[in-house]
C-alpha cells in the first residue's frame, strides 16, 4: 500500500505568494513527481514555478502507460525542458520569467528503486535504517535551468548537462523530497530544541492521512517555529 | 471513536476519530435546540430549514472540513451527534420533536461548549486547526439546569482570554419569539451575540440562513458571524 502525503506552504519573508509548486502522478508501477522553487530575485517566481509544475504534468501525461522504470527518468526530464523551451517561446516569456528550480523523482512502487535529479537547491531524505540526507546548496545561487534551456534541447547538450547534476539511485520504502525551505525553520518563541527534519521525514505521526505533513507543520508552528522560506514537501511510504 | 464521556452529565458525545480527518483546519459547529414542548409553534419550519442546512451545507466550499455536533434540550441535555462530518449526516433523519417539560438551557450550552473545547484542544494538538461556533436557539428561560449560567460565563471568558482563540471562537444564542428575557440569558451565560426573531417560517429560515452563511464565512483563519 502506498501512502503519500504533500504540502507546500508560504513562507514568512514572503508576504503575497508561495513561489514553489509540484505535481507527482501515480500510475500502476511507478510514481513520477518533482517540486519546483522559483526565484525570487525573479520575475513573477510564483508563475514560473508553478509553469515548471503544470509543463511537468503535461510531460508525464504524454508518457501515459509509458513510464515504467528510473531509467525512464532521463527520457521524460529532456521531453520535459523541451515542453519548457516551447512554451516559454510560445507566450513570450523572458528568462527571468522562468527562473525555477527542479527536484525530479521517479519511484518503481514494486521494487522500491527510487531515481532522484536535482535541477537547483532541495534535498531529499531517504527513511531506511536511519535517516539519510541528500542536500544539494547551491547557496541560494542556483544553476537555474533557464540559463541553459537554449543549449539542452538538443540531446547530445542534454546528456552532458543531465551528466553534471547531482542525482541519487537508492531502494526505499520511505522517503521525502523537499525544497530547501526546510532549512528555513527559526525558533520564534519557545526554549526546547525541535527536531523539524527528522520529525517531518521520518516521524510516522498518522502516516496513512494525506494531510499528516500538513498537520505536522502546523504542529511544529505551535512549538513557536515558522519556516522564512516557503516550504514543499511529498513523502511516500510503502508499505 | 473518541468518546468523550462528561463526569457532569454521563453524556457519551462520540466525537470523529482527530485521527481520521484529512484536512489540517476544520469549522466545528454546535448546534444546541431547545426541544421544550413550547417550540412546537415552529418546529416544523425549523425542520424543513435544518434539512436544507444540512444538504446545502454537504454540497458547499466547506463540506472537506465541517464536523458538526447537535445537542437538543428540554429539561435533559440530549447529544444527537457528537462532532461528524457534515456528509456524514443524513438530512432527514435530524428532526426535532417536542417533548419533555422543561428548559435546561444552561446545562446544554456547559455541555455542549465543554465538548466544543475538549475537542479542539485534541485536534489542535495534532496539527488541526479550528474555528469553532457555537449557535444556540431557544424560546424560553431556563428552568431546569443543574448548573449556574455563571459557570457557562466562566467557560467562555476563560477560553477567550487566548488571543488564538478570541478570533477563531464564537457563540450566538437566537431566541425565538417574544416571551423571554434572551438579553439577560445572553450577558449571564457570556454569549458573544444575540439574534432575536420571530416564529415564523420565514424567521426561522432567516435564522438557519445565518447560521449557514456565518459557518461558509468561517472557512480560513477567523470566524465571522453574519447577520
Amino acid at each position: 500500500m502506498i501512502y503519500i502525503s504533500t504540502v507546500s506552504r508560504r513562507g514568512s519573508s514572503h508576504a503575497d505568494c508561495n513561489e514553489d509548486s509540484f505535481y507527482y502522478k501515480q500510475s500502476d508501477n511507478v510514481i513520477t513527481g518533482g517540486i519546483f522553487d522559483g526565484c525570487s530575485s525573479g520575475k513573477d517566481s510564483y508563475f514560473a514555478s508553478k509553469l515548471f509544475a503544470n509543463v511537468f504534468r503535461k510531460t508525464i501525461d504524454e508518457y501515459a502507460g509509458g513510464i515504467t522504470m528510473t531509467k525512464d527518468l532521463k527520457l521524460i526530464t529532456h521531453a520535459f525542458f523541451k515542453n519548457l523551451k516551447k512554451t516559454a517561446n510560445y507566450i513570450g516569456l523572458i528568462e527571468e520569467e522562468t527562473l525555477s528550480t527542479a527536484i525530479l523523482f521517479l519511484y518503481e512502487t514494486e521494487t522500491g528503486n527510487l531515481k532522484v535529479k536535482f535541477f537547483g537547491d532541495g534535498v531529499a531524505y531517504v527513511n531506511n535504517d536511519e535517516l539519510k540526507i541528500y542536500k544539494i546548496d547551491e547557496n541560494n545561487q542556483p544553476d537555474y535551468v533557464a540559463y541553459s534551456l537554449n543549449n539542452i534541447i538538443e540531446t547530445e547538450n542534454f546528456r552532458k548537462y543531465w551528466d553534471l547534476k547531482k542525482s541519487v539511485n537508492i531502494t526505499t520504502k520511505d522517503f521525502s523530497i523537499s525544497s530547501d525551505g526546510i532549512f528555513s525553520y527559526k525558533k520564534s518563541n519557545g526554549n526546547e530544541d525541535f527536531p523539524v527534519e527528522t520529525f517531518l521525514a521520518q516521524d510516522n505521526f498518522l502516516y496513512k492521512n494525506p494531510a499528516s505533513l500538513k498537520r505536522k507543520l502546523n504542529m511544529i508552528k505551535n512549538k513557536g517555529y515558522d519556516h522564512y522560506d516557503d516550504i514543499t514537501i511529498i513523502r511516500i511510504i510503502n508499505e | 471513536m473518541d468518546n468523550l464521556n462528561l463526569h457532569d452529565f454521563n453524556i457519551d458525545f462520540g466525537n470523529f476519530d482527530p485521527g481520521e480527518i484529512s484536512s489540517d483546519e476544520t469549522i466545528n459547529a454546535v448546534l444546541i435546540v431547545d426541544v421544550s414542548p413550547s417550540v412546537a409553534a415552529y418546529v416544523k419550519d425549523m425542520n424543513t430549514a435544518f434539512k436544507d442546512f444540512l444538504e446545502e451545507m454537504q454540497k458547499s466550499h466547506v463540506a472537506e472540513k465541517l464536523m458538526v455536533s447537535i445537542i437538543e434540550f428540554n429539561e435533559k441535555t440530549i447529544v444527537r451527534s457528537g462532532f461528524q462530518p457534515v456528509s456524514s449526516i443524513d438530512p432527514a433523519a435530524i428532526l426535532f420533536r417536542p417533548c419533555g417539560s422543561g428548559t435546561a438551557l444552561y446545562d446544554a450550552v456547559l455541555a455542549g461548549i465543554t465538548n466544543a473545547l475538549n475537542y479542539r484542544t485534541n485536534l489542535e494538538n495534532s496539527g488541526v486547526n479550528c474555528n469553532t461556533l457555537i449557535f444556540i436557539i431557544t424560546d424560553g428561560e431556563d428552568n431546569s439546569s443543574g448548573n449556574q449560567a455563571a459557570k457557562v460565563r466562566k467557560v467562555l471568558d476563560d477560553t477567550l482570554k487566548g488571543e488564538k482563540n478570541a478570533f477563531s471562537f464564537e457563540s450566538i444564542l437566537f431566541g425565538v419569539g417574544n416571551d423571554a428575557d434572551f438579553e439577560k440569558a445572553q450577558k449571564d451565560m457570556g454569549i458573544r451575540h444575540l439574534a432575536k426573531i420571530g416564529n415564523s417560517g420565514k424567521e426561522i429560515r432567516k435564522m438557519i440562513g445565518f447560521i449557514s452563511a456565518s459557518i461558509s464565512k468561517s472557512s480560513g483563519t477567523n470566524v465571522q458571524v453574519v447577520f
